[in-house]
């Protein structure tokens, strides 16, 4: 059904579109070279291990990681592996870690896997503006990690250790350069730029780059057959093949990101039948969540609900109309001064239970609590009768 | 909670197979004609036939309006079952008559020889390399889909934004077996009521067959959308047959959903991956058809157009310019004065029109609003001349692309792109003379630049949809993906023998 399409060679031109060997030899010396330059330059895989002193303190389940950075300047990196883990079991779970300059907060909204026996590693850098703008401030510059926990959900350090960048790092320069041109001051460095997997990359750059060199030396030493053998690559088969290598590069690269969610995954099942429940325990929002459904399954389905509340979250607000439907779901927020008068025009048009996160004045309101999630939050209350 | 979800994974079967009967209703082709995309558009399809049966109804008066078109759903399956059995029935009896080669033992010595041509091949060290790539490409594809069924699994139901707009859609209509009541009781201004309903109403139908709706079952269509999406947009534009397309085609799969954007659009809640779905099909079934300008593709492509605006909004502008584009090249090739219409080109026509009309009726009666965000035309000429606006709508899409800088999901991956986007431009770069020379190429290079562009106006328009420019440039992604990936797949090493 479907015409063969798409351009037909003439021909004649077969020949012309060819190079000869030399320039087929020049083109993988370019790619070589491009290759090698990108290795080097935009991947941390020739970087020195920095001594530093590092005060580790713990308070309510998060740990907090401080050091001094290197008097010297330069491009640094943090390494560090940071396990999650419960008292009973393993369980994978997203948690934030933050690196924290002494003068503005640098966020990293990366996660880490709960689980025993993977280790996350990411790298942070420092680089030379949040040294400098740390240099003149009293506390000398102290950077501080912070990974945040509970009791239920603990971090552990396994490893940590500070790196510097042996060659100009074009990789974090290009990035400010452009971030300035798009003016995008304050993004976050890209995390597949800065992350330990470019050591991975660089070996499998490395080793592409070495290979057209070790075709130049054949070239160099037989040169008739390898002649007779190249005589069909383009110029332009070669940039495109470049471009298929990074490409991979680049999956190969999410992949093992994704192989280490595999991991996660398998073993978390075989251990864990169960762990839909225990996920949610700890996902944000989560214990919000089950706060709605616990509601849902307390309220009568015919009674409609004021949800008294601090702010207008959407986030709160949607998630409540979701779990409480079909019941119609008014939003009040406490924060209002005439927050009373809004939430008795509700009662007095139908909707007869109300719930809260905190514990409100239920005289002013003409409620009394029925129920309870927790000991002191999560409330449910019932509209008092008139008499 | 496995009982939930087999019968999940079984309702999206039965939502895919309706997809199929009204694909060889039109085109009286399995899957269409269109082998790869046929089956990757059956699902969507059905989505949309189960959407716009359950309006029609809705529009009639009937009550239980989810229930009817369930059930008209299943008929439509059943049918379709029945005419299958007997195609294959009648079938295999002319095979019988004929020569008698469709027994068992034929069949046997069917397989063995294919088995002893790939053995004696791997021996022969001939086809070994793509044998064993497609091997890892295979093995690939089906680790990344575990791993997104584990995920859709174990995450529950979490980012508000698609809570408000779709799943809470989905619960309310699934709860109260029609569409009316929500949307005359219920006013909240979260819920944008505005959005199209396609999606919302696939998850309700997998509640209706699971019997009770699930956070965690009404998820299982993602996975499925997932790889559908990979595969579509590795092979949409590459034709012919042979082991090493199929190898390029399997690994282009692979890279493509290793993208952490990509990965994490299979377990979130967002429609936006099956949205860039529907594009990348739509774009591949019109350079269908400016590969071979009939009135049978035609139809086919406008159907497959009409499906946009039933998924998301914007669908809508992409239909139109689609739509302008399909006539200009119909009038071109005067089709009309030489071709009579037939049965079948004109069922897709209908279908087409049916499903965009039963849409703006539905969204005319209960006052919807078919597009809820900034001004009219000319408010959009004012912002795209004058203000500064576009230009920061500008520099956040290339800004996104470079470097992934926004995360409105903040799922596991962190919806990054990774240097894709970069390489996506150096190809392009390279192959320019290329893509001009061919029409159907040039087609799928604009549209792409299109979509781009008509984003980057609603990120001026509404600063709002910056946040999320990156599931908003997932369409482009798709489509310029795909084109990448033909132009890769023209590289002959055929230098090194």
């Amino acid at each position: 059904m479907v015409k063969e399409r798409g351009m037909t060679r003439p021909k004649g031109g077969v020949q012309a579109e060819k190079l000869n060997a030399r320039e087929s030899v020049l083109a993988l010396v370019i790619l070589s070279f491009l290759t090698f330059f990108f290795t080097v330059f935009f991947t941390p895989i020739f970087s020195e291990k920095v001594d530093c002193h590092f005060i580790i303190t713990r308070e309510e389940g998060a740990l907090t990681v401080k050091f001094n950075p290197p008097a010297a300047s330069g491009y640094y990196f943090i390494s560090c592996g940071v396990n999650y883990s419960n008292k009973t079991t393993s369980f994978p779970g997203r948690v934030g870690i933050y690196l924290i300059s002494p003068q503005n907060e640098v966020t990293w909204s990366s996660f880490a896997y709960a689980d025993e026996r993977i280790s996350y590693r990411r790298l942070y850098f420092i680089d030379e503006q949040s040294r400098s703008s740390s240099a003149g401030d009293d506390a000398e510059g102290i950077f501080t990690l912070f990974f945040p926990g509970s009791e239920t959900l603990v971090p552990h350090l396994s490893s940590i250790s500070v790196y510097r960048r042996v060659f100009p790092p074009l990789d974090i320069k290009l990035f400010y350069i452009l971030s300035g041109v798009f003016g995008m001051h304050n993004a976050a460095f890209p995390q597949w730029l800065s992350s330990p997997d470019g050591w991975v990359l660089s070996l499998i750059g490395i080793s592409i780059s070495a290979s057209p060199l070790f075709i130049l030396l054949a070239w160099l030493l037989y040169r008739g057959v390898v002649r007779s053998r190249m005589v069909g690559i383009t110029f332009r088969t070669v940039t495109m093949f470049t471009l298929f290598i990074f490409l991979t590069m680049n999956s190969a690269y999410f992949l093992k990101d994704l192989s280490g969610l595999q991991m996660s995954a398998a073993v978390t099942l075989r251990n864990n039948e169960n762990s839909v429940e225990m996920f949610s325990n700890n996902l944000p929002y989560a214990s919000v969540n089950n706060f709605f459904k616990w509601c849902d399954l307390s309220i009568k389905k015919s009674s409609d609900v004021v949800m008294l509340m601090r702010g207008s979250s959407q986030y709160l607000q949607a998630r409540a109309a979701y779990f409480l439907y079909p019941r119609k779901v008014a939003f009040v927020d406490m924060d209002e001064l005439d927050y009373v008068d809004i939430a008795r025009h509700y009662f007095d048009h139908g909707y007869d239970a109300a719930i809260s996160f905190e514990e409100i004045n239920e005289g002013d309101l003409g409620l009394h609590r029925i129920n309870s999630y927790r000991t002191n939050s999560g409330f449910i209350y019932e509209v008092r009768d008139a008499d | 909670m496995r009982t939930e979800i087999i019968m999940a994974l079984f309702s999206i079967l039965l939502l895919w197979m309706s997809g199929f009967a009204l694909l060889y209703l039109v085109t009286r082709k399995p899957a269409g004609g269109l082998k790869a995309i046929g089956v990757a558009l059956a699902l969507p399809l059905g989505a949309a036939l189960y959407s716009t049966l359950t309006i029609l109804f809705s529009l009639i008066g009937v009550r239980r309006q989810l229930i009817f078109s369930y059930y008209a759903i299943l008929i439509i399956d059943f049918l379709f079952f029945v005419f299958l059995m007997t195609a294959f029935v009648l079938k295999a009896r002319e095979f019988a008559r004929c020569d008698g080669r469709l027994n068992l033992t034929g069949l046997l010595r069917k397989i063995r020889t294919k088995l002893t041509d790939i053995i004696s091949s791997v021996k022969n060290k001939r086809n070994i390399v793509p044998l064993s790539l497609l091997t890892i490409g295979i093995v690939l594809l089906g680790l990344l889909f575990y791993d997104a069924i584990y995920w859709a699994r174990v995450v529950p139901i979490t980012f508000w934004d698609s809570i408000s707009a779709w799943s809470f859609k989905a619960k309310a209509f699934f709860i109260d077996g029609a569409l009316d009541n929500f949307f005359n009781n219920y006013d909240y201004s979260f819920t944008h009521n505005s959005y199209p309903l396609a999606f919302s109403l696939a998850q309700s139908f997998i509640a209706v067959a699971a019997g009770g709706f699930s956070d965690v079952a009404v998820k299982m269509i993602f996975p499925f959308i997932y790889v559908l999406f990979g595969i579509t947009a590795s092979s949409a534009l590459i034709r012919g047959k042979s082991l090493m397309k199929v190898v390029f085609i399997v690994i282009m799969s692979a890279f493509l959903l290793s993208t952490p954007v990509v990965f994490d659009h299979s377990y979130i809640e967002y429609p936006n991956l099956l949205f860039a779905l529907c594009v990348v099909i739509c774009t591949a079934v019109t350079f269908n058809f400016l590969q071979e300008p009939t009135l049978d593709n035609l139809s086919l492509a406008s159907m497959t157009t009409s499906i946009l605006p039933l998924f998301r909004n914007e669908g809508m502008i992409f239909f139109a310019f689609n739509i302008i584009f399909l006539l200009i090249v119909y009038f071109r090739n005067r089709l009309g004065s030489k071709t009579k219409i037939s049965r079948s080109s004109l069922a897709g026509f209908v279908l087409s029109f049916v499903f965009l009309c039963s849409w703006i009726a539905f969204s005319l009666k209960f006052r919807l609003g078919v597009w809820e965000w900034g001004g009219g035309a000319a408010t959009t000429f004012q912002v795209v001349t004058t203000e500064p606006m576009f230009v920061f709508s500008i520099k956040t899409y290339i800004a996104e692309m470079l470097f992934s800088i926004k995360d409105s999901t903040g799922a596991f991956m962190g919806s990054g792109y990774g240097i894709i986007w970069v390489l996506i431009f150096l190809i392009f770069a390279i192959r320019f003379p290329y893509i001009l020379k061919s029409r159907g190429r040039l087609y799928i290079f604009l549209s792409a630049l299109i979509m781009l562009i008509t984003y980057i106006i609603g990120g001026a328009l509404v600063p709002d949809f910056l946040i999320s420019a990156d599931r908003y440039l997932l369409p482009v992604f798709g489509v310029a993906y795909s084109l990448s990936a033909d132009l890769l797949c023209e590289l002959k090493l055929t230098g090194l023998k």
